[in-house]
Formats: C-alpha cells, structure tokens, sequence
C-alpha cells in the first residue's frame, strides 16, 4: 500500500503533502532518506572514477571515460532499483500480522543442496535454519526424476512409488534418470561421462565433443533428456515442496556447488533454476557454506562465553556421491575467509564402480547392449554392492550374495582391506586435495584448528583416517551434522545476501569467497596467462598488459579461459571475442589492457581495449560477460586455431614495476 | 517491527557513507593506512593513532568487511570499496607480517590535494 502510494506521489509531492501536514512525518523521513540515497549514489561512483583517470599506470587505470556516463547510468539505475525494493521491504514488515515465521520474509532465498544421490533443502525462519521434510518425513531426498507414460515425477515425493522398499528398485529400472549433477555441463569426450556408461539409463557417446545421448526407457523406448531438463523437473517439485510449507511464492535460491565445477556447468545450474522458476542468488562452492556454517558456531560460542575470539583455521572436506572438496578457512568474528579451495570428480559413485567390477569384473562382456536383462542385473548388483559399502564403514567383513539372474551369481566375502586396496587410488586423490589446499594456503598441519569431515563418504573409515592423519589430528570436528550441513550452510547464506538481519547478531557472519581456478587468457603461443590466479578473494578485479605479436596487427582475439593447465587448450574454454581497429604498429608497441571483474554474485566480465598508442579514432574498451559460449565448446578452440593460426595472437607484457 | 521499517533506510545510507569514505580515502590520499582506518561509525581516529600490528590490521580489516562486502552493504559503492579493502589488506599484511614488531603508522595526514576533492553533493 505504502509502495503504490508513492509511485502515485512522487518524492516533490511528498514534501509538499508533509509541510501541509497531510503526510504522516515517519513516512516523509524515510522519503528524503530515500532522496539523500540517491543523490550519494550518483556520486558514490565519482571518487573511483578519478582514481582511475589520475593512475593510468595503476591496475585500476585502462577503462576509459567513456565507460563513465555508462557507469553513472547504471548507478543510478541501481539506486532505483534498490529504493524499491526497500519499499517491499518496510512496507511488507508494516503490513504483515504476527506469524514472522511465515510471512515476514518473502524475499528470502531458499537453500538448496542438489547432491549427486541426495538432495535437500533448508530455509531461514526468522531465527534460525530448518530442513524441510517431504511427505514422507524425509529431509535428505533421492535426487532423481522418474519417467513413466507421459507423467514425470521427481524424488522429491518419492516418484511413482509410495513405499520404501521399491523406490531403489524403481530407480534403477531404466526409467529413470539420476547422477544429473555429474553429467550435467559436460560433452562426451569428458571422462566423467564415460565412467557413466554404466548406469541402468542410456548413456551414449560419440566422443566428438557434444552433448551425451542421455535416455530413459519408457514403453520400450528410449526417451531422450538432457540434465538440466531432468534438474529443472526435480527443482519444480522442490520448489513446490517448499511453497506448500511456507505458504507463500518461492523466487530466490542460493544453491551448493561442487569445487571442480567449471562456469560453464554453473550456467547450466542456472538455466535449470530458471526452467523451474527460480533465481539463483547465489552458487556457493560446498565447503565454503560448511564454513560459513562453521562461523556461526563460532560466534555462538563466543556469545556463550566459551570462545576465545582468536582466529581459527579449518580444514573442510567434503566427499559426496560425485565429487569430492576441500577447503581451508579463517575464521573470526563471523568472517569466514576461504583461504584455499580444491576439488576434484571423485566421489562415492567411483568408489561403488569399482567394488561393482571387483566383485564381477566380466560384467561388460556379459550381456551386449543395453538389454533389460542386462538393465536388472546392473540394478541388483549396485544395490547389493551400496549395501556392501555401508556396512563396511562398522562390519571388517562382509558377506554378498546376490542372484543376477541369467544364471549369473555373485558370491563373496569382502573385507575392509580388500576393499581399500581396490580404491587405492580414489583415496590418493583426495590426499592429493587436501595436500594441495594446505599448500595454496601456506599452513602446516600444525596450523588446522579443526578437522570438518562432511558429505556421504566421510563416513567410510578409510577417508576419515587419510584426512585425519594429513592434518595430524585425533578427530574431527563435531557439532556439524555431515548430511546437513551444505543446506544449511547455504540458507544462511540465503537470508544474508537477501539482506536479512537479526536483531541478536546470528547473521552478523560472512563468507569471503575465493576463486576455486585461475582465470586468464590464451597469449604467448597456446600458453595460458592467468590474470586472477586461484584463491583470490572475490570480488575481484584484475588486470594485465599485453601486445601484438605481429608488425601491423589490427585484430587481436581474446580467448578467455578457465583452469589449472599451462597450456590454454588443457583448460576450459569459457569464451572469445576480438579486439578490432587496432593503430597499425610495429609489434611488441601497442598495449592491450585486458581486465577481469568478478562480482559478489560471481559474475565474470572482461574488459579489453588498447590504451597505447592512443589515436584520434580509439574504440571504446569492450565489456563482455563470461561464459559466452553455449555449447559444443569442447572443440571451439580447437577451430578457432584452425581458421586463424596465430594471427590474431597477443603476447604477455611483464608487470612494470610501481614505486 | 515498527523499528525496523525505520531503522532500514538509516543502516543502508550509513552503509554507503562508510563504501564512499573508503573510495575517498584512496582517491584523495592514495594511501593504504588512510583506507584501513575509516571506520563509518565515529571511532575512526582512534586507531591511527595506535600502534600498527599484525593483528590490529587483520581485527580492522575484518570488521571493515562485515561493513563493506556486497554481501552486508547493498549500496553501489560497495563492490569497489570491498576491492579497495582487499588491495589494503594484502600490501599492509605484507609489510606488517605476523609477529612483525609494533610500529606508529606513517604520519597520515591529508596533504593539500593538488586538485581539490569532490565529495560529492552538500548535503
């Protein structure tokens, strides 16, 4: 009502209406408030804007004046939007009767946990987080979506089946289709993606670097998808989940990704969100939403008395059913600092591949094709073999025995060392992680405060006692509950970024996230010039020089790319754009300033532009936000150097040294 | 619940006060100590005078990024001024390493500018 009454008014007419004492005078000082905003808005931007003139040489110089009335624009354009949303909020507090709980917060992001088997979601009360439970009381869901006839219904409520027992059985049937978080945003050459080839659902590959043939079988066909399709679908139902709990529209959610996940894989997080109705606030890395968690803990603590105040260091790691991630944090105050962050495709489904082909390693060569026989036997195999690996996180021994059917039996006895020796190498790469975080911070074991072991497989024995003893340490944090915790971690990030505060200082935390690879572009030859290295804290911006590696070159190509690997062509492709009527020079003359911005919703942008020799005709610097490329990039690179050679390649200039 | 419909508009203008300080303090005096001690709420000289230690920085810094991350502080300003923040922290760590001994910070005071500073509009 609020709202609506001062789009009519106006700010004039507010003043006018207040001085003849018509307007009530509370509402005319959040009025001027607004006004006063708005005016330091504008000129908020200007004090950056002349840094920048006056420091040519300094990283922030290198973006024009011409990018100024733009920025000035936009602020403005920011500011407007911002004074509105503040009207839904004052007058939504105003308005709202007594149930805080329910009501009092409509705009706060829900958060979500899309796990590779399990899913969950969580939502901030008011004061505190809660797991929402499905129909069937369950707060961690199977995350998969079943496809039968022409209805599809996800795992949220437990798909077509309404009993425990058979919802294994069903999933595992060929109708449906789950791992969506391991194969989603990755082409056929990807090796995750051939690992898949297993599963009871078609997987085909043509190796070409496009999207995989993803099916389902219903009536005896194979019905095509895609994972986003298949994420979208489970999403509508969560969503709906949640509505029918808080009752009220759901819009905004901050969801939990993998550390390994490239930006092209976080589009198509996105796209799904955006195919079930809901705006991504947010994609958290998992363990830094385990860390923000782990702030707040802290800050409890230290309310209670029983904290010391002095920074602690954690080492998080998380091992789930398809990736697996590590982190080290610095907390203090309830600012958790992401020190380092490492991730890798492992996780507990590699684990169950590899005991599947232990116990049967002729699988393959027995049944060709993807023939229901062969589809039932997978199912029976893998279910015995998840049983199997869940009793040897307490049993040393266990016995199997399981009918495939076809004349086809497994028999055995497995023991926990056998079962280690199997994974040998699975448990060398998370020990590779964790080494690789601890060195990217430059700590010690000594240094780790506490050890938080979350995630499905910090359970197994073994991934305790390898992360254990890499951090030299008895046991591990509790308190955090390893199921729970991402979800959790991400809805307080939900109420926080929504701009939510707690009048006893429970949202007084922040997590200040890093940059989980380095970002650069393609320069000296097929060499790959990070411009913000990993773990850099974000927001970030950073920039390098760079020049033509030809006498006369007017075109240059930025390819921007995202990854560990020296070479450009190891690393991700995000996307490519070219710097055009460049002053004809001698190489090695001209200037290329290349910029790189992430902003607190990690949204990249590069900007690129020549700022020597400076000419009467000089473009304007280009801004283009990253990821461009929409799909099919596994060869992009791959053409780009076959049309253009090096031709429009660009050559890194050494940082010049600023006094 | 009256309170914070008055209260919200209040703590976002002061949030933008403190992310233009920040702006202002880079932009007119170009130092990294001027950016670390604005503090937005009243008690800003206080640690200029002090000594300057690891820690005192890091304790400043992290109270400077619950006022100023895009995060808690939704105005414009914020973003540049959290990166400000960052590029201050990491030259000041490096000079103050841990366990570096007390020092007075350089005598900060604000030269004449040579071009005059706008602050923006009176207001």
């Amino acid at each position: 009502m609020l709202r609506e009454r001062l789009r009519t008014v106006g700010v004039r007419a507010a003043c006018s209406l207040a001085s003849s004492g018509i307007l009530p005078a509370r509402l005319f000082f959040t009025v001027v408030l607004l006004f006063l905003k708005l005016l330091t808005h504008t000129a908020l931007r200007l004090p950056q804007h002349r840094l920048r003139l006056r420091s040519q040489q300094s990283p922030q110089s290198g973006l024009g004046e011409s990018r100024f009335l733009g920025h000035l624009l936009r602020t403005v354009e920011q500011a407007c939007r911002m004074t509105e949303q503040l009207y839904t909020v004052a007058s939504d507090s105003e308005t709202t009767g007594e149930d805080k709980s329910q009501m009092s917060f409509p705009d706060v992001a829900i958060g979500i946990d899309i796990g590779t088997s399990n899913c969950s979601v969580a939502v901030w009360t008011g004061h505190q987080v809660e797991l929402l439970k499905n129909t069937r009381n369950q707060k961690g869901m199977r995350s998969y979506v079943m496809f039968k006839d022409d209805t599809l219904s996800a795992g949220v409520t437990g798909g077509a089946t309404q009993e425990h027992g058979h919802e294994e059985r069903d999933i595992l049937s060929g109708s449906a289709i789950f791992n969506m978080k391991r194969l989603i945003g990755r082409m056929d050459t990807d090796e995750v993606v051939q690992a898949s080839k297993n599963l009871p659902f078609l997987v085909q590959t043509l190796g070409i670097g496009v999207r995989p043939f993803i099916a389902a079988l219903v009536n005896n066909m194979w019905r095509s998808t895609t994972p986003e399709e298949v994420l979208a679908i489970f999403l509508l139902e969560l969503k709906a989940l949640v509505e029918m709990h808080l009752k009220h529209p759901v819009r905004n959610a901050v969801l939990t990704i993998p550390v390994a996940f490239s930006r092209f894989q976080q589009t198509r997080i996105e796209r799904a969100c955006a195919m079930a109705g809901l705006h991504v606030l947010r994609l958290m890395p998992e363990p830094t939403s385990i860390a923000l968690l782990y702030a707040q803990q802290q800050q409890q603590l230290l309310h209670d008395n029983m904290g010391s105040g002095i920074e602690k260091i954690a080492l998080i790691f998380n091992m789930g059913a398809g990736y697996c991630d590590a982190a080290v944090t610095a907390t203090a105050g309830g600012v958790s600092q992401i020190r380092a962050l490492s991730g890798s495709t492992v996780g507990g489904e590699d684990i169950l591949q590899n005991v599947m082909h232990h116990l049967l390693p002729d699988f393959d060569s027995l049944y060709a094709g993807q023939t229901m026989d062969r589809i039932k036997s997978i199912g029976l195999l893998r279910m015995a073999t998840q049983d199997v690996i869940h009793k040897l996180a307490t049993q040393e021994h266990v016995e199997i025995n399981v009918d495939l059917g076809g004349g086809h039996k497994v028999s055995k006895i497995l023991g926990r060392g056998e079962f280690e020796k199997v994974n040998q190498a699975i448990f060398e790469k998370c020990e590779g992680i964790i080494k690789q975080c601890l060195a990217d911070a430059k700590l010690t074991p000594e240094d780790i405060n506490d050890v938080i072991l979350v995630g499905g497989c910090s359970k197994i024995p073994k991934i305790r006692s390898v992360v254990l003893g890499l951090c030299k340490k008895d046991d591990s944090y509790g308190g955090i509950d390893p199921l729970e915790a991402a979800v959790s971690g991400a809805a307080l990030e939900g109420a926080i970024a929504s701009g939510v505060t707690d009048p006893s200082g429970s949202l007084d935390l922040l997590t200040i996230q890093a940059t989980p690879m380095n970002l650069g572009i393609r320069a000296d030859g097929g060499n790959f010039a990070a411009i913000i290295p990993r773990n850099t804290a974000v927001p970030a911006r950073r920039d390098m020089m760079f020049t033509t590696t030809h006498d006369n070159q007017t075109e240059a190509l930025i390819a921007v790319y995202e990854g560990e690997g020296k070479q450009a062509e190891e690393n991700h492709l995000l996307g490519y754009f070219k710097i055009t009527d460049i002053t004809a020079a001698a190489k090695g003359t001209v200037e290329i300033n290349v910029c790189m911005d992430i902003d607190a919703t990690n949204v990249l942008r590069v900007f690129a532009g020549v700022v020597k020799p400076q000419g009467q005709a000089i473009p304007p610097f280009i801004e283009v936000r990253m990821p461009t490329l929409d799909d099919g990039h596994g060869w992009c690179g791959q053409a780009l150097a076959k049309m253009f050679g090096s031709t429009l390649d660009l050559a890194a200039v050494p940082k010049k040294l600023h006094p | 619940r009256r309170f914070r419909a008055h209260n919200l508009p209040a703590s976002l203008l002061a949030n933008a006060v403190a992310a233009y300080e920040v702006h202002a303090a880079a932009s007119s005096r170009r130092n990294w100590y001027a950016v670390l001690a604005v503090a937005g709420n009243g008690d800003h000289r206080s640690t200029s005078t002090s000594v300057v230690t690891h820690d005192s920085l890091k304790q400043q810094y992290r109270r400077l990024c619950l006022l100023l991350h895009p995060d808690k502080n939704h105005s414009a300003a914020a973003d540049g001024a959290f990166k400000l923040l960052r590029q201050a922290w990491d030259a000041l760590s490096l000079r103050h390493p841990p366990g570096s001994a007390a020092v007075p910070p350089p005598a900060s005071r604000p030269k004449p500018a040579e071009t005059p500073v706008n602050r923006g509009p009176p207001f």
